[in-house]
């Protein structure tokens, strides 16, 4: 069905699995099976997360957050050239949502990725909600994550709806994909494209799943978006 | 071992074992609390692992209880690791652990109805091909025959049960339009589970056709497989037999094999 959609359609490829933080070996079957896939289908683009999610060969299956810090650096910067060596392209990393700060983080998040995206020769995929989730999360202007990301990097922008959870000492927004884009997080999209330009954009809606045409309705808000930046680009 | 190989290995010991992992130290507290934090990635990992079981053993979860699985899903969970990054490898001997799972002792065609739908979910993933030409089987010389070895589909699997575990998978779909009732000695069930194309299909084999294809499956020579099911059934069709499994796309390719492989 791939080959057929292919055909007709310029296709990207988004991983979650490729656990580009870890300490453990790099998971060489799972870069050779991206390999296959990404050599027979020829996707426009290739991305993944940046954190990690195994240990000890055990894995966790989710995107865990990475301490900002110098050795992490190292590691993320190493791994990230090592899965381009293997693939032979060039791949995109993504800011996630994180739920915790580690004390010894050294660097801001955005000094993070783009010192990553620097060294490895990456691009960069930039979450506008989860960028936003983490303003909130961790108590920063959000405004300042994208400024600290260098323009000529960001090569496809996420969307995503998240969900608010309340707790007795607090809030924290959760990167859910369950929901429409919140009206706070198109903002801060518009002020995204005025930075980085008519950059391609997907919305990740992966859980209970609405019918087509309000998924239709967010692609043309999206895409709304995008031609009113042209515009004013003009 | 370095700090942040350490904090890894500690990071997911507290996510399994919400008495371990005191990483909460190196967790900047900044208005909720370090353990707070350290709760949700224990929901996600958790909530993620367990709707990835639901989505793959829904009637499992049917006969279970919604309640009950999610309490079978956290006890698997606990112990057993995943090893892979791909989501979709994970489950696979749900079964297996079902066998030996005491609260489930009074059911014992659970683990049978598990291995099943994981071979549904697998023939679901797996890849496509195109079906045989049976023009290429006409231009076989005779002589090569017997020592034909053929290629099931990737999506092809073969199961067999002492219980009707195929009815049993039938009656608890959603849709299903009687009363879901399996009498669960009304003996074995030999199944043959495919995705020709788009759909997930189950078929019962009769007991020739189920030892002829999983001979061939096992890459025996057609001689071999025929025999097999000879030895069952006297008047096993082949000609019938091959036919509609080439028409079906369950062989898709065939090749003379010189050297056929050791029998066992």
């Amino acid at each position: 069905m791939l080959e057929e959609i292919r055909a007709d359609y310029p296709v990207t490829f988004h991983g979650v699995g490729l656990s580009l933080g870890s300490t453990d070996p790099l998971n060489t079957r799972h870069v050779a099976r991206l390999k296959e896939l990404a050599d027979h289908y020829q996707p426009a683009l290739v991305s993944e997360h940046l954190s990690w999610g195994s240990v000890g060969g055990r894995y966790l299956n989710d995107l865990l957050p990475l301490p900002y810090t110098e050795e992490a650096l190292d590691l993320v910067a190493a791994r990230v050239q090592d899965v381009q060596d293997s693939l032979g392209r060039q791949i995109l990393i993504e800011n996630v949502s994180s739920y915790l700060e580690f004390q010894h983080s050294t660097l801001s998040e955005w000094e993070f990725i783009s010192e990553a995206a620097g060294r490895a020769g990456c691009g960069i995929l930039l979450d506008v909600n989860n960028a936003y989730v983490n303003a909130q999360n961790h108590g920063f202007d959000p405004r300042r994550f994208l400024d600290g990301i260098p323009v000529e990097k960001v090569q496809e922008i996420h969307l995503a709806g998240h969900t608010v959870n309340t707790f007795e000492d607090g809030q924290l927004l959760i990167d859910t994909h369950n929901q429409p884009v919140c009206e706070a997080v198109w903002r801060f999209y518009e002020i995204a494209l005025r930075r980085f330009g008519a950059v391609p954009t997907l919305i990740e809606w992966d859980t209970d799943l609405p019918d087509l045409n309000v998924l239709l309705a967010e692609a043309a808000a999206a895409q709304g978006f995008l031609e009113a930046y042209n515009v004013w680009a003009a | 071992m370095s700090g942040l190989r350490d904090l890894q290995f500690r990071f997911s010991a507290g996510i399994f074992d919400s008495r371990r992992g005191a990483i909460t130290e190196h967790v900047r507290a900044n208005g909720l609390t370090g353990s707070r934090r350290l709760q949700v990635y224990r929901n996600n990992v958790f909530t993620g692992f367990t709707e990835a079981l639901r989505a793959v053993y829904p009637v499992i979860e049917r006969l279970t209880g919604e309640e009950f699985f999610r309490a079978l899903a956290r006890d698997y969970i606990t112990k057993t690791p995943s090893s892979a990054g791909n989501l979709h490898e994970f489950g696979s001997d749900f079964g297996e652990f079902l066998v030996d799972y005491p609260k489930c002792a009074r059911f014992p065609y659970f683990s049978d109805v598990a291995r099943l739908e994981w071979a549904y979910h697998e023939a679901y993933h797996a890849g496509d091909r195109a079906p045989l030409n049976l023009g290429k089987l006409a231009e076989i010389d005779p002589a090569h025959y017997a020592v034909m070895v053929f290629e099931l589909h990737p999506a092809v699997r073969l199961l067999r049960s002492r219980y009707p575990v195929k009815r049993v998978w039938e009656v608890n779909q959603p849709h299903y339009p009687h009363e879901p009732v399996v009498d669960l000695d009304a003996g074995e069930a030999r199944v043959l589970v495919h995705r020709p194309r788009w759909e997930v299909e189950l078929h019962s084999l009769d007991i020739a056709t189920f030892e002829f294809l999983d001979c061939l499956g096992c890459g025996h020579t057609l001689g071999v497989a025929t025999d097999a099911a000879l030895t069952v059934n006297d008047n096993f069709d082949l000609d019938a037999c091959l036919i509609t499994h080439v028409e079906n796309a369950v062989i898709v390719d065939v090749a003379p094999s010189a050297v056929p492989p050791r029998a066992g």
